[in-house]
C-alpha cells in the first residue's frame, strides 16, 4: 500500500505550481530587481546598481523611522500583548464558571477585519466628537488629542494600541491551552505543601509554560513585522513626514515609486529582517527538552 | 476563606473589564449606526430613540458604494479560495502523510518558508505577473494568489491530521477492492472532516478580511469585495460617522454571527494552526 513513486508527485504538483508561480517566482524577481536601478516602473533597460539600492535604503531617514517604529512595536507587543495575555489566561484558568464566555469575548477582535477595526478606531480617536474623546469629557478631561501629530511618540502609542489590543485574545487562548496541560496533581501537591497562589504561578505554571511562551513570542514578533492593514487605514502616509510609518506601510508607499529596484530591495530586507528576528527569538527561547 | 472570596471577585472584575473592552466597541458601532452623524459626534453614548434612522444603512447599501454587491464579490472570492485550497492542500497533505518519497522533507520545508513571508513583500512582481496573465481587475487575480498564500497553512494542519488516522481502515478497504480515488473520497475525506472544516474556516476568514490584494488588484467598484469597498468609503466619507458606523456594522455583523455559531471550531482552528506553523 502507498508504494507508488508517481502518485505523491502528482498530488503535490498543483500545490507546488501555486507556490512556485505566486510566491517563489515573484520573490526571486524581487531579489533580481533589487540589484538594478529603474528610471520608471516599466523601464526596459534598468541599470545594474549592485547593492546600492540597499545602501540608499539604509540612508533613507523614513526607512530608519519605519524600522525603529516597527522594532518599538515589537517591544510593546512582547511586554503588553504577551504580558496581558498571560495574566488573563492565568486568571481564567482559576475560575470555574463563565470560562467560555471570556474565551469567546476575548477572541472576538481577531475575527474582525483590520480594515473595520481601523475605521472603528478612527471614529474613537477623532478630535471633535470621537467616542474616546467624549468618554474623556465625561470625566472632565477636555481637548485630549489621541493621534497628535505634533507629539509623535504619543501618536505612536495610540497607533499601536489597536494592533496590540486586537491579538491579545489570540495569545490568551494559546496560553490557556498550555495551562490546561499542566497536571492538577502538581498544583494540588503544592497546595498541600502550603504554597501560595503567587508561588504556584511563578514556580510552577510560568516555568512549565516555557515552550508555549516561546511559540507565542515568535508568533507575536513575526506578526508585528507584518503589520499593515490597521496602521494603513489609520495613517496611510505615515504622517507627519513619514515619521510614523511602519515597515509594511512604508514598503507599500515605496512600491509606487519610480525606482522599483528600491522597493524590491525593501521587500528583500523585510523578509531578511523577519527571518533574523524569528531565528533570534527561537535561539533566545530555545525549547527545553525536559518539558 | 474570606480572602479567597475577595480574590475571586477581583478576578471576575478584571476579566469582565477586559471583556468589556472587546465587546463594547462592536456594540457601540452597531448602536450608533442607527443614529444620524451629528448625533454620534455630539452624544456618542445616547441610544437611538428619538432620532432612530435607517438612513446610514440605506446610504451604505444603495449609495455610491453598493455593499450588498461587495458581499457577493467577497463570497465568490473567498469560497473559491476555500475550495481551491482544500482541494490542493488535501491532495498534497495525503501524499505527505502517507507516501515516502525523495523530496518529502524539502517540500515540507518549502511550505513552511512560503508561510513566512508577508504577501506585500512580493507585491510588485506579483502584480506584474497578474497583468501578464490578464488577471488585473478580475476576481481570479485575487483568488489565485490568495490560494497560494493559504495553501501552506492548510497543508500543515491537514498533514498532521491525516497522519493520525489509523492505516488499518484504509488497508481493509483496499482488501475489499476499493481503489485510491474511492478511499480518498469515501474514507479520508469523511474521517478528516473536522480538520477540513477548521482549515476552511480559517482560510475563509483570512481571505474575507485581507485588504492588501483586494485593494491592489481590483480597482473597479463593481468587482470590489467588502474590505476594499470599506476602505474606499472611509477614504472618501471618513467624516460621515453614521455611514462609517453602518459600513463597519455591515462588514462585521455577518462574521460575528458565524463566529458565535462556530466559536469552538474557530478558536481551536486558528490557534492550532498558529502553533503547528
Amino acid at each position: 500500500m502507498y508504494k507508488s513513486k508517481v502518485i505523491p508527485y502528482l498530488f503535490i504538483l498543483p500545490m507546488f505550481l501555486f507556490l512556485g508561480l505566486f510566491l517563489i517566482y515573484p520573490f526571486t524577481v524581487n531579489i533580481y530587481n533589487s540589484l538594478f536601478k529603474f528610471q520608471h516602473s516599466l523601464d526596459p533597460n534598468p541599470v545594474f546598481y549592485g547593492l546600492k539600492n540597499y545602501v540608499e535604503l539604509f540612508k533613507d531617514p523614513t526607512f530608519k523611522a519605519s524600522f525603529v517604529n516597527t522594532i518599538s512595536l515589537v517591544l510593546l507587543v512582547i511586554v503588553f500583548q504577551t504580558g496581558i495575555a498571560l495574566i488573563l489566561s492565568l486568571l481564567v484558568h482559576r475560575i470555574k464558571v463563565f470560562q467560555t464566555f471570556y474565551k469567546v469575548s476575548f477572541f472576538m477582535p481577531i475575527i474582525i477585519s483590520a480594515t473595520a477595526l481601523g475605521l472603528m478606531f478612527n471614529m474613537f480617536y477623532r478630535k471633535d466628537g470621537g467616542m474616546f474623546v467624549q468618554l474623556l469629557e465625561l470625566v472632565n478631561i477636555e481637548g485630549f488629542v489621541f493621534l497628535d501629530y505634533e507629539k509623535t511618540s504619543k501618536a505612536f502609542i495610540f497607533l499601536s494600541l489597536p494592533v496590540i489590543w486586537q491579538y491579545i485574545g489570540f495569545y490568551f487562548v494559546i496560553f490557556l491551552t498550555g495551562l490546561s496541560t499542566i497536571s492538577d496533581e502538581l498544583l494540588e501537591a503544592a497546595d498541600i505543601d502550603g504554597a501560595s497562589s503567587l508561588t504556584k504561578v511563578f514556580r510552577i505554571q510560568i516555568p512549565l509554560l516555557r515552550n508555549i511562551t516561546r511559540i507565542v513570542l515568535v508568533l507575536a514578533i513575526t506578526g508585528s513585522l507584518k503589520v499593515f492593514d490597521l496602521p494603513y487605514i489609520m495613517n496611510p502616509t505615515g504622517r507627519p513626514n513619514g515619521t510614523l510609518h511602519f515597515l509594511g506601510t512604508y514598503m507599500y508607499q515605496k512600491s509606487n515609486a519610480a525606482n522599483i529596484g528600491s522597493a524590491a530591495a525593501f521587500a528583500v530586507m523585510l523578509v531578511v529582517i523577519g527571518f533574523l528576528m524569528s531565528s533570534i527569538s527561537n535561539l533566545v527561547f530555545r525549547p527545553n527538552q525536559d518539558l | 476563606m474570606k480572602k479567597n472570596k475577595i480574590s475571586t471577585i477581583l478576578i471576575y472584575v478584571v476579566l469582565s473589564l477586559w471583556a468589556l473592552s472587546t465587546i463594547y466597541p462592536f456594540v457601540w458601532v452597531v448602536v450608533n449606526a442607527f443614529k444620524p452623524s451629528n448625533a454620534i459626534i455630539s452624544d456618542a453614548f445616547s441610544l437611538p430613540i428619538s432620532n432612530f434612522t435607517f438612513d446610514n444603512f440605506r446610504n451604505a447599501i444603495y449609495g455610491e458604494y453598493n455593499i450588498l454587491r461587495a458581499y457577493v464579490n467577497s463570497l465568490i472570492i473567498s469560497s473559491s479560495v476555500v475550495i481551491l485550497v482544500s482541494l490542493f492542500a488535501g491532495l498534497a497533505s495525503f501524499a505527505l502523510a502517507r507516501y515516502d518519497f525523495r523530496f518529502k522533507n524539502m517540500v515540507y520545508g518549502l511550505v513552511i518558508i512560503c508561510m513566512m513571508f508577508p504577501i506585500f513583500s512580493i507585491i510588485f512582481p506579483l502584480y506584474d505577473l497578474l497583468i501578464k496573465f490578464n488577471l488585473g481587475g478580475k476576481h481570479l487575480g485575487v483568488i489565485l494568489p490568495q490560494t497560494a498564500g493559504n495553501v501552506g497553512f492548510a497543508v500543515i494542519i491537514l498533514t498532521g491530521f491525516i497522519k493520525q488516522l489509523p492505516l488499518e481502515v484504509e488497508e481493509s478497504a483496499y482488501i475489499d477492492g476499493a481503489n485510491l480515488p474511492q478511499v480518498l473520497i469515501y474514507l479520508i475525506l469523511p474521517m478528516a472532516k473536522s480538520a477540513f472544516a477548521t482549515t476552511a474556516i480559517f482560510v475563509f476568514l483570512w481571505s474575507y478580511n485581507d485588504l492588501f490584494l483586494q485593494m491592489l488588484v481590483l480597482k473597479r467598484k463593481s468587482v470590489m469585495p467588502i474590505s476594499a469597498i470599506l476602505r474606499e468609503i472611509s477614504s472618501k466619507y471618513g467624516t460621515d460617522f453614521g455611514l462609517m458606523a453602518a459600513s463597519v456594522a455591515l462588514i462585521s455583523v455577518p462574521i460575528l454571527i458565524v463566529y458565535f455559531i462556530l466559536q469552538k471550531h474557530i478558536i481551536k482552528g486558528l490557534t492550532a494552526g498558529a502553533i503547528k506553523g
